[in-house]
């Protein structure tokens, strides 16, 4: 951290032995260092629809269909440091679990587009329609076209919309990450991790991997649920069912809780809040990590719900 | 030890999207760019606020490319802190910054500094 810097080579006099009056010194103006953002700009919102922007899953099930534009390289004229997305489904009938709805968002040229945020999960039906925002910091340079495109399970999907902002950093902000990768998607089904809470009411469940070994290094995490409407038992809609998860790392038999009893609340064929939010822990790359839960019911076949994590990397 | 004011000036924005150069320093020291940007103020009804960015620049090599950013800060709107320090940059070969005003009114003056330890 280059405060870290100041004490070493620019204050020799100052003891370090005296945090509190490093501290002092390091606070200027009495405010906490490292979360400035400002310049912020919304692409992909459709004013003369007060909608967002359109993107077609592939044909194909559990493929990628083609990248469409939410900001042309023309038009973002300032540096990012920091990302929020928004997106709005609501045509995925029947919500089975084999019928998720996941997005990425890319940059770059048209042809030559690289994936910065992995397998974004919404899976909102036409009787429950679903909504997920979150923001994380991402690094992305003044002038680069910024694209989104989708996957679903049953493919030929055109119900979902999205819609980013961006914003720009001060000097004490971070220059943002690299990008998201998705953890506990699987793309060949087009599923999420399905967790099942405990037994009986408002009890934990077992832990389920979301992954055995972190790929890399993340230096924050945000998690996503969504629920199944019908998980082939019957009518899908329930109301009023409430989640609480936890978010562990480390060995199976010795996790480590690190997101604590995040609540849910399932209304219909959708999770509120759907996002749990960027939370900046570090988790070491090579690092398994599981998810565990707890209902208000204990109806099978409706209490079960998906969740993907998702590792920012810098 | 103590600081020494290595260059200080006030840059007055005149044109706005001009990168404006506050100083180009070849000493060899740790610097802080400090600059004051009090002046800065919201827009009113119709008009947008101030927009203003502050970028730091060094070269690597005496024999290579350069000036090189380093750092950049953007600040908007009323300032809660007025004053922008940059981080502390060793710099053995050139050390630069700028300023450049986005948006809002034109012809702000902003004081600036270079402190070289």
């Amino acid at each position: 951290m280059w405060f870290t810097n100041l004490i070493d080579t620019v204050i020799p006099s100052l003891s370090r032995n005296t945090a509190e009056s490093s501290m002092t010194m390091l606070q200027a103006g009495g405010f906490p260092l490292g979360w400035e953002v400002c310049r912020g700009s919304s692409w992909g919102a459709v004013a003369n629809t007060t909608g967002l922007t359109t993107i077609n899953s592939g044909t194909a099930p559990n493929t990628k269909g083609s990248w469409t534009v939410l900001a042309n390289a023309s038009a973002t004229t300032t540096d990012v440091c920091w990302m929020g997305v928004q997106s709005y489904q609501f045509g995925m009938n029947a919500g089975t679990y084999s019928n998720s709805w996941a997005f990425d968002i890319g940059i770059g040229t048209s042809g030559s587009q690289q994936v910065v945020v992995n397998n974004l999960i919404n899976s909102g039906s036409t009787g429950s329609q679903c909504i997920i925002r979150g923001e994380f910091p991402i690094s992305i340079p003044a002038n680069t076209s910024i694209w989104a495109r989708s996957q679903s399970g049953t493919g030929n999907v055109t119900s979902g919309l999205v819609g980013i902002h961006l914003y720009d950093g001060a000097f004490t902000e971070m220059e943002g990450a690299a990008g998201v990768d998705s953890i506990g998607w699987n793309g060949s089904l087009s599923q999420s991790t399905q967790l099942t809470p405990g037994t009986a009411t408002n009890t934990l469940g077992s832990y389920v991997q979301l992954t055995a070994s972190t790929t890399r290094d993340y230096m924050g995490i945000f998690i996503i649920s969504e629920c199944f409407m019908n998980n082939g038992t019957g009518a899908g809609q329930q109301f009023g069912y409430q989640y609480l998860v936890d978010v562990a790392i480390g060995a199976s038999g010795a996790e480590q809780v690190i997101l604590s009893k995040f609540w849910f609340i399932r209304n219909g064929g959708w999770m509120g809040p759907s996002t749990s939010g960027f939370v900046p822990i570090q988790i070491p790359a090579g690092t398994r990590i599981a998810a565990r839960s707890q209902c208000s019911s204990v109806a099978a076949g409706f209490k079960e719900f998906g969740i993907v994590a998702y590792g920012v990397y810098q | 030890m103590t600081w020494t004011l290595s260059q200080s000036g006030s840059q007055t924005t005149g044109t706005l999207g001009t990168e404006y150069t506050l100083a180009t320093d070849t000493n060899n020291g740790t610097f802080v760019i400090a600059a004051d940007l009090s002046a800065m103020n919201n827009g009113s009804s119709g008009t947008v606020g101030d927009l203003v960015e502050l970028r730091v620049y060094t070269k690597e090599l005496s024999s290579g490319t350069g000036p090189i950013q380093a750092w950049k800060g953007t600040y908007q709107n009323a300032q809660i802190n007025g004053i922008k320090i940059s981080p502390p940059i060793a710099s053995d070969q050139s050390l630069q910054g700028t300023i450049k005003q986005v948006s809002g009114s034109v012809g702000r003056s902003y004081p600036w500094k270079f402190l070289r330890i």
